[in-house]
Parts: structure tokens; sequence; C-alpha cells
């Protein structure tokens, strides 16, 4: 029992296509703004091709000192001064030799093999010291934690900066996310008749996700769940009747009726998820861990766009355990080791797919980590290194800037907890365009990228 | 006088015998003679049945007093009980004590309380009623006195016998319980059968702020250092915040899993400076948290109306000293002690060992500890400073208001629990009054609330389970009592969440979690909808059909329910659901959704008892009415 996608001209989906635009011309407070997407709409479906986005969420604060270190005889010896009980050795480094660059050289984690192989093949970015500002700063503008101008609020608390990352707006409230505000923008244009949301997640509810008219779509590695017991209670229709209105009819009380959405949601996007993966065979093996598992089922998604009816689609993934207070070099290279490999399978998918070219996938951490050791582990920071990988990536290439690797380097707060040289706006700004966000749109998903000089560092071309 | 508040006069810890008589009805202070006295609430015989070291006899579940001269520590115990400090703790230290019995009768309820708000109340404050707590709140005849008998209520085990002395509950004949899996057994056990239904309430809520987790963490295959942590907790739920937080502070679960146990001193040559986790999280989410607070819980602000932080990155570092040199408790502060080689013992607090402990000055939140200082100062200094804080009230309280009762208090409810917490009696974090605060305050309590159509919580999916455990007293048919359950955190075939298993120390829901939508569009929260999902939502109507049916796990230690109540009431469709409002939905299943159930366990014929009884447990299950607690 499958339901299919509603063709662009059923009623129902021209009428989810008004509910959205007449929800945007509101935001926006235009009221033609409904024509002019339509337009935009019309043009889109006849000329577009499939792209997808995929964030990798490193939840804790990945420590970027032992993940890209400076490989140079002095800048290795200060980087080994600043934090004797955690550096790597040597042999735990993998030298890079990027592109058109002429800085420090600079070595990988050993765990991160698999990124390694990618890098060099040009199909893996790195993205130096990138984190949330409210503005750019100098060192002397954080004035000793005493800043001259704004400053994202809350640094170094875990569920405000990731906050921070994921809304793009560090220095106030925000109810969406700017994964969900492109969403919004490019749902209607790109997928106008998938019953299923744009945004999904193999990680839970997150802020990143959420837009106006966008709602985030969860599923598990398996892919989409049933409930069972639709099919009959105890063997009762009647029953299985009842427990459909139980679960989905609009009710007066708030809280009654969140969750009749979300099982409405549930139950009407199980059938499609379930009938488009069915088609889908995917023949690369991926690790049996969990980070293994939510980037397989995410590949298996883009090999159902067809039948999801999607031709954008945004992935959050998440991989847990990164706040390394203690037990550093071991936890870390665990993990890293996990990513990586994780990282390369699915690459290999999307070549597999034949979608490597518009499959953009990419990192982001609540924080880096001070530089200097607590003797087991380093504590919460601020910048840090960040992946991209894919086939439209221009790899084998260090973005950004590298910062000095010492306590009291030019971008150190403190304890070497970088001051970023990049901004979480000016990352997301390169990936939203490559997505088909169009330059006059990009203030709609990254209110505050006009505080910045770059909107595209160049990654994607 | 009214009992609550002679309850009040002790709680104010006062030097002074509160003995009351009550004799039908007529209130008199009692003289030495009296043959009656009461410790809060409770009436005792004044003749005792035993003196310190001797025994106590009696049979079956009786409440005893323990102490002398207006000082006593009441415990409801199975007899016979020993008459020492080992059981009932020290209440007047050096002075000759004796155990009382409570008096048979107790005293004529002051209101009556309905079966429907007594099951309001349970649905708060205990994992769930039963038909017997039922009728013991209307026995007690009043919220307030069911609550304080609840406060001196003992504990039926402690975690601890359970996992590391015998390996298995009760009686069991087969111990063979071990490594992780026993704490849950435990935690199961108590949470479903345990008399001491408020304190085990408690006991999760305070889990979820002190949170120690398996996941993601040092203590991942410790069950050891959960089942001491859980009988911490549970022995402080009651007390007082300030040892709670201490005893939080240096137990080794919590310096395991926030790393300030072997947290060394900064050290100039090497670079390294102390670890600011348990610094950073005690001040953010155990106690003060990132913002300044007025006592109704709102930010207070700048003159130009920006929100006022309550700490800097510089009091992180301050603090992270005080909670260097920390490591196992024992008998001596030798190195192989403070390294843990000599095994990791869960069952003391930390001590701290001078030789690692930064010595130097010490500046966080206004506060100067000087250099010299030891660590027990230090950390006396550090917590007294946390505790005096004037957010803890409001940020302590309006979580426990979240956990018990509803996610959207009012201002002035979070006021007056700040004001409990702030002075019952003169005294400044009194647990019990703080918890009374929030059950008995005319939110929690008042009927008319239910019409608003913005109260109310989401049920946490692991209260749930323990919902229809205790409401069909569900067990494992050849093993009695024991809970084999372990892990109920697979959001496909089980609930999403198990105790103890928190993603991290942030919980699975933060207190301003509000899911996108009209909710946050309202500037409402609702925390525990951070957990639910089109995966969570379908996985619990999965696990709910299949486990009202088939019971929990498998083969010989399923906990399965024999519904012998709700057989006999499966002929007349309409009494089960009146059964079944009561003790699941405490009364309030709307009129739609009874009539929804009803029509389908209507079309199951009469002769299919069974079906019609897992059909409507079923659905009320699943039903918001249910999920969403009023």
């Amino acid at each position: 029992m499958h339901n299919h996608p509603l063709h662009p001209l059923h009623p129902l989906a021209r009428r989810a296509f008004l509910q959205r635009t007449a929800r945007l011309s509101a935001t926006v407070g235009a009221p033609w703004a409904g024509t002019l997407m339509a337009a935009h709409e019309a043009r889109a479906q006849s000329a577009s091709t499939h792209k997808a986005l995929v964030c990798i969420n490193l939840n804790g604060g990945n420590d970027q000192s032992n993940t890209v270190v400076p490989a140079g005889t002095a800048e290795y010896n200060a980087y080994l001064a600043a934090r004797p009980a955690l550096a790597l050795l040597r042999s735990q480094m993998l030298s890079l030799a990027p592109q058109g660059y002429s800085g420090q050289p600079l070595a990988l984690h050993s765990a991160l093999g698999g990124l390694k192989t990618l890098f060099d093949q040009g199909r893996v970015a790195l993205l130096a010291n990138v984190g949330p500002l409210a503005a750019p700063i100098t060192k002397a503008q954080w004035n000793n934690g005493r800043p001259t101008v704004p400053v994202p609020s809350q640094l170094t608390s875990h569920s405000d900066q990731q906050a921070a990352w994921q809304t793009g707006l560090p220095d106030r409230v925000s109810e969406t996310g700017w994964f969900g505000r492109i969403g919004d923008l490019l749902a209607p244009s790109y997928n106008p008749a998938s019953q299923v949301s744009i945004a999904m997640s193999m990680a839970g509810n997150n802020i990143m996700q959420a837009g106006t008219s966008t709602i985030q779509y969860q599923l598990t590695t398996q892919g989409a769940v049933k409930v069972n017991a639709l099919d009959g209670l105890y063997g009762s229709a009647a029953g299985a009747t009842a427990l459909r209105r139980l679960m989905t009819d609009p009710r007066s009380s708030l809280l009654e009726n969140e969750l009749s959405l979300v099982a409405e949601r549930a139950i009407r996007c199980e059938s499609t998820v379930s009938g488009a993966l069915a088609s889908v065979y995917l023949n690369t093996p991926f690790p049996a861990t969990a980070i293994g598992r939510q980037l397989e089922m995410v590949a298996r998604m883009i090999a159902a766009r067809t039948g999801l009816a999607q031709q954008r689609q945004i992935f959050y993934v998440s991989q847990g355990g990164y706040d390394f207070h203690d037990n550093l070099p071991a936890d870390q290279s665990r993990l890293l080791k996990e990513l990586g490999d994780a990282m390369a399978a699915f690459y290999a998918a999307t070549t597999a797919l034949g979608v490597a070219d518009s499959v953009t996938t990419f990192t982001t951490s609540e924080f880096g980590r001070a530089l200097q050791s607590n003797g087991r582990g380093s504590d919460h920071g601020w910048g840090s290194h960040h992946f991209i990988m894919g086939g439209a990536v221009l790899g084998n290439r260090v973005y950004g800037s590298f910062p000095t690797v010492a306590i009291g380097g030019a971008e150190d707060a403190g304890q070497g907890r970088l001051i970023p040289t990049t901004s979480v706006d000016e990352y997301a700004a390169t990936l939203a365009r490559w997505f088909g966000v169009s330059d006059s749109h990009l203030p709609t998903v990254l209110p505050n990228i006009g505080r910045f000089a770059r909107r595209n560092l160049g990654f994607l071309g | 006088m009214h009992p609550a508040q002679a309850s009040s006069w002790q709680r104010a810890g006062r030097a002074l015998l509160i003995v009351i008589g009550l004799t039908q009805g007529m209130v008199s202070v009692a003289l030495s003679q009296a043959s009656t006295f009461t410790v809060g609430s409770t009436l005792f015989n004044a003749q005792a049945c035993a003196q310190e070291r001797g025994l106590c006899a009696y049979t079956g579940s009786r409440t005893v007093a323990y102490g002398a001269a207006g000082k006593y520590a009441v415990r409801t115990v199975n007899g016979p009980v020993a008459c020492n400090n080992q059981i009932f703790g020290d209440p007047i230290v050096g002075t000759y004590k004796s155990c009382f019995l409570a008096a048979a009768a107790p005293p004529p309820p002051s209101t009556a309380i309905s079966r429907t708000d007594a099951a309001r109340l349970l649905v708060q404050a205990s994992y769930g009623p039963t038909l017997a707590e039922i009728n013991s709140v209307v026995a007690a005849g009043s919220a307030e006195v069911w609550i304080t008998r609840q406060f001196n209520t003992a504990p039926m085990d402690s975690h601890w016998n359970y996992v590391m002395v015998r390996h298995g509950p009760i009686g069991c004949t087969v111990c063979d319980s071990g490594y992780i899996n026993a704490t849950m057994e435990s935690f199961w056990t108590q949470a479903v059968r345990g008399p001491d239904q408020l304190r085990q309430r408690t006991v999760l809520a305070l889990s979820e702020l002190f949170v120690v987790s398996t996941v993601n963490s040092a203590i991942e295959a410790d069950p050891d250092a959960h089942a001491s942590y859980l009988d911490m907790l549970s022995r402080h739920a009651f007390g007082n915040f300030r040892t709670l937080l201490e005893q939080v502070s240096t137990h080794p679960a919590m310096g395991k899993y926030l790393s300030h146990l072997h947290n060394e001193k900064e050290d100039p040559v090497t670079g390294r400076i102390p670890d600011e986790n348990y610094a950073r999280e005690v001040m953010q989410l155990f106690t003060i948290g990132l913002w300044q607070l007025n006592p109704d819980g709102s930010r207070r602000k700048t003159a130009s109306g920006a929100d006022i932080p309550t700490f800097e990155q510089a009091d992180v570092m301050g603090l992270a000293k005080v909670f260097t040199g920390w490591s196992w408790g024992g008998n001596d502060k030798s190195v192989e002690l403070w390294e843990g080689w000599r095994g990791r013992p869960y069952n003391l607090q930390m001590q701290n060992y001078p030789a690692f402990h930064s010595s130097s000055e010490k500046r966080f939140l206004g506060t100067v500890v000087p250099a010299g200082t030891s660590g027990e100062h230090s950390l006396k200094v550090a917590l007294d400073t946390l505790f005096n804080h004037p957010n803890v009230g409001p940020f302590i309280g309006s979580q426990l208001i979240k956990r018990f009762v509803t996610s959207n208090p009012s201002p002035a409810y979070i006021a007056r629990v700040s004001q409990a917490f702030n002075n019952t009696g003169g005294v400044r974090g009194d647990m019990k009054a703080v918890i009374r605060a929030v059950l008995m305050d005319p939110e929690a309590r008042d009927n008319a609330r239910l019409a608003d159509p913005q109260w109310g919580k989401l049920r946490e999916p692991m209260v749930r389970f323990a919902n229809w455990m205790r409401a069909f007293d569900a067990k494992t048919p050849a093993r009695g009592y024991l809970y084999a359950i372990w892990n109920l955190e697979d959001p496909v075939s089980s609930i999403g969440q198990n105790p103890m298993r928190a993603p991290s120390v942030f919980n699975w829901y933060r207190p301003s979690y509000a899911p996108p939508g009209e909710v946050m569009r309202r500037g409402l929260v609702a925390p525990e909808f951070q957990i639910t999902h089109e995966t969570t939502a379908t996985g619990y109507a999965n696990f709910i059909t299949h486990t009202v049916d088939r019971g929990y796990g498998w083969n010989d230690t399923s906990v399965r329910a024999a519904y012998t109540t709700e057989l006999a009431l499966a002929a007349n469709p309409s009494a089960l659901l009146d059964h079944l409002n009561l003790l699941l939905t405490a009364g309030r299943m709307s009129t739609a959704t009874r009539n929804t159930i009803l029509t389908a366990v209507n079309a199951l014929p009469a002769s299919n008892a069974r079906g019609r009884v897992i059909t409507a447990v079923s659905l009320v299950m699943l039903s918001p009415d249910y999920i969403v607690q009023k």
C-alpha cells in the first residue's frame, strides 16, 4: 500500500504550494513574493538537477589542534610545547600537500586516513579556523575577553554555540536554522510534489533544519518505521480505525495537537519513504558504526530521490562523544577513525550512484577546543577546522587562514582558544549558493552575511 | 494548630520539642505524660517500643520514630526493626534514643479528596496510579497529608545491595544479576514496587538535573557507580539542597562523568591548566544557569534591556581550581588511592588530595578564595557561593515544576516555588519545602487549569512504561518481582529513552526546548518534545501495542500484566473505560476519545474478553489524552 507522490497539478499539491507561498510572503512582507516565487518555480522545474547537502555534526566540540597539525619543525615544536601530554607524535600524522598553498606545512591525524586519500584526490577541502561570529573581530578587538565589537553570546557553552552554528544568528534567539531557511526558499521550487520534507534528520530534532514552512522529518538508519497496528489492532480493523483517529485527529489542547501533527506526518510519510526505498540497492559497504549507518541511510535516500519526488535534499547526521575533557588521545583517535571511514564509504557510495558531483558533505561542531592541555584532555574553545567533501568540491586545498598553533598566537583568545578568522555565515553562504540560493536571497538564509566580507569562500567554485 | 504547621516548625530545625496531642479531633499541647505525640503530621505512641540498640518488634509495614527530646528520624519499614543509628541515622548525637511506633489509627482526614484528584496527584508525584495508592491518598484525606507520609517512607532497598551485595532482587533464589543491567533491574524494581513513590519520582527528576550517564561516558560499564549515585540522590532527595549539591559534586560517579575525579592543579612548567568541565556545568546546569533571573524565572535586564550573564570564562577557570585534587575516597591519601590502583570505591565520596589541589588564589562569581586554602575549604566556599546565588530557587524550582507538573508554569507559580526554596521557616534550600511547593501550588492542584489548552506536559516515555507496569501490576510470572528491563532506548523497537542513559549532561531535553511551530510561536516550551518525532512517535505506538499484549522481554524473564481486574470488567466496556480513565488519565479522558475507544472495544465480541482489555489499554495509552499529562 503505497501513496504515490502527488502530481504537481494535483489539487492538494497546488494547495500546499499556495500555503507555502502565502506563508513566505507573510514572512517577507511583500505581497508580490508569491508571484515571483511561482515564476521561479516554473523555471526550476524545467531545468533543475538533483543536489544534496549533508551536514555531519560532531557533538561535543572537536579538538581541532589534534585534527590538523602543523608539520613544519618550528611550528610542530610550538604545538608540542603547548600541549605536551596530548600532542600527536610525528608517526601519528599524515602529511598534506595542498595545491596552491604556501602556508605552514600541515598534517592530518592518522586516524583520518580515509579522508586523507580523498583530500589528495581533490575531493576533500579543509576550512581552517571557522566559527560563529557576530562581526569580524581581531585579537586587539577581543581585548582579552572584554571585546570592543559584538561577539556570540555564551561562548564556550555547548548548547548556545551549537545553536549559534545552526541558526547562523549567534547574538540573538532564532526560531529557525539556516538549513530550514534554505528549505523554505527552495522546497517549493524543487520538491513541489514531494510528500516528504526537504530537511531530513537521522540524528534527532535540531534547530538547524527548523524553518518557517520547513518541518524536519526524522528517519532511522533502517528507514521509515511503520505503525504496525494500523493494519489491524490485534487483528481488528475497528481497532486500527480507532488508533488512527486517536493518533492523528486535530486536538484543542496545544501539546496534544502537536503530538497529532507529528504522528500524522509519520504515518503519511512512511508509505512514501518505504515505497521509494524498496527499489534501492546499495552495494557500497559501510562501517557498522553509528555514523556509518546514518550515512548509509543518507545514501539510500539520495538513491531514492525520484521516488521521493525530491530534487533538493538536506540531511543532518551526527556523531557524539567529542567533548574531550578527558582521555582525549584515545577517544579522538577512535571517533576520527569512525568519521573518516564513514565519510570515505559515503563518498564511494555517491560515486557508485553517479551523484558524487551533486552531493556535498561538510562537518560542523559547536566549538573547537583550547590548545593548552588539562593533562588528559582539552577544554571548550571557539574556532575550529572543518572538512567539505564531494565531487563538486575544489579539494586538496586549504581555505580560510590556518592559525598560529601556539599559546599567545595571533588568533589566541586565551589558552589557545581560537578567535575565528572565517565566520559560519561565510561557510554557510558558500554552501547555500552552490545549492541554489540566489545571491539576492542569501540575506534571507543568513541575515548577518552583510557583516562579513565574503559570500563565497571558493571551495565549491 | 494544623499538622502542616507542626511539620514546618520541625523543618525549621529548631531545638524545640514539637509535641501535639490529637484526640478525637481536639488539639492540645501535650505534656510529657501524654499518650501520643506527633512528628510532622504523624501520630506516635509515647510509650517506646524499644530502647536504642534494642529490637522494636512488630509485623508488616509500620512507621517508626527514632530519637529523643524532640528530634526524631522517621521511617516506614517492615518489622521487626533494629532501633539504632545504622537503620535510622542519628537525629540527636550523644543522646540516648528510643523507638516509637506510629499510633494505629491515623488522624481523621481534614478534607476529602476525590479519587480522580488522587489519581491526578499520583500522575504528577509517583510512577503512576494504582488502585491501592489511589485508596491510600483518599485515606490520607488530602494531597498534603499523602505527601508528608511519602516524605517519611523509606526506600524498599538500596540499589547498592541489589547490585553489589545480593546480585539480585530481595528474596531471590537465583541471584545472578550482573554487569550494568543489575542497576537497571534494581531501578525498575523500586520504581514499580517501591512504597516511597514520591522519593522515586524525585530521584528521577534529580537524575535528569544532575545528569550522569552511561552514554559516551567513563562510567559506561560500572553498575556500582550508578547504583551508588542513585542511592545518594535517594538519601538526599528530601534533605537540603546545599548537602545534595555537595554530595553530587563529590560523588565519584559524577567525578568520572564530568572528569573532575583525578583533576590536577595547574602546572606552569608543562602549561597544564585545570579541567574546566565540572566547573562550567555545575554553574550552567546544576545551580545558577547562564542568565541572571528574577524569582519568577524571567531574566533580569540591564538598563538598556539586555540579558545579564551569570558568569564568564574567567569564573569557569577560577572555579576549575576548586575542583582539583579530588579522587577516590578511602582511609589514606596515598598515590595508589589517588590513581585508583586499589579499585574504584564508588560507594565512598571523593576526598581531596592536597598534593594535587591548586594552592593558588581562586576567583569566581565575585568570591576570592585566598592562596593556600585547602581543597575542602575551597569547596565549601564555592558551594556556599553557588547555593546562595539568587538564581538557584527559580532555576531549580522551574525545572522541578516541568518534571512533575507542567511545561509552562506561570511566573507567579515559579516565584512561589522560589520563595519556598529561599526561605521556609528560616531555612534556605529545604527540598521538602520545594517539592511541597511544586505539588501543592494552586496551579498544580486546581482543576480549573484542565480547561487551559496550554496546560500540561508530555509524559516522559520511561514514565509511561512505568505507568503501565504499576497500573496493571506487571511482573515476571516465573521469577516473581524480577524486572529484567535493561535498555529501552532504541527508538524503533522500544521507547527511545532509558534511565541513566541521557545522551549528554544536557539530559534528553533542555528545559527551554520548544518544538518549531505553534508552541514556539506562542513563546511556550515543551521540553519532552525534543525527543518526540516521527521515529519515536511510531516506535512508542509499536512498543505499546506489543507490550500491552505480550509483555516486555523474552521467555521466563518477560514482564507481563495479568489484567485480572480488567478482565472482570470486559463484559461491560463502559465500566472498563471508567476504570482505565481513572488509572491512566486521572478521570480526564475526553468524550470523543472515550467514544472512539468504546467503538473499537464493542466491535469485539464479549467472549473475547482479553482482546477487549488489551485493545482498550493500548488505545488509552496511545491517546493524546493520556500522553499529555494535565
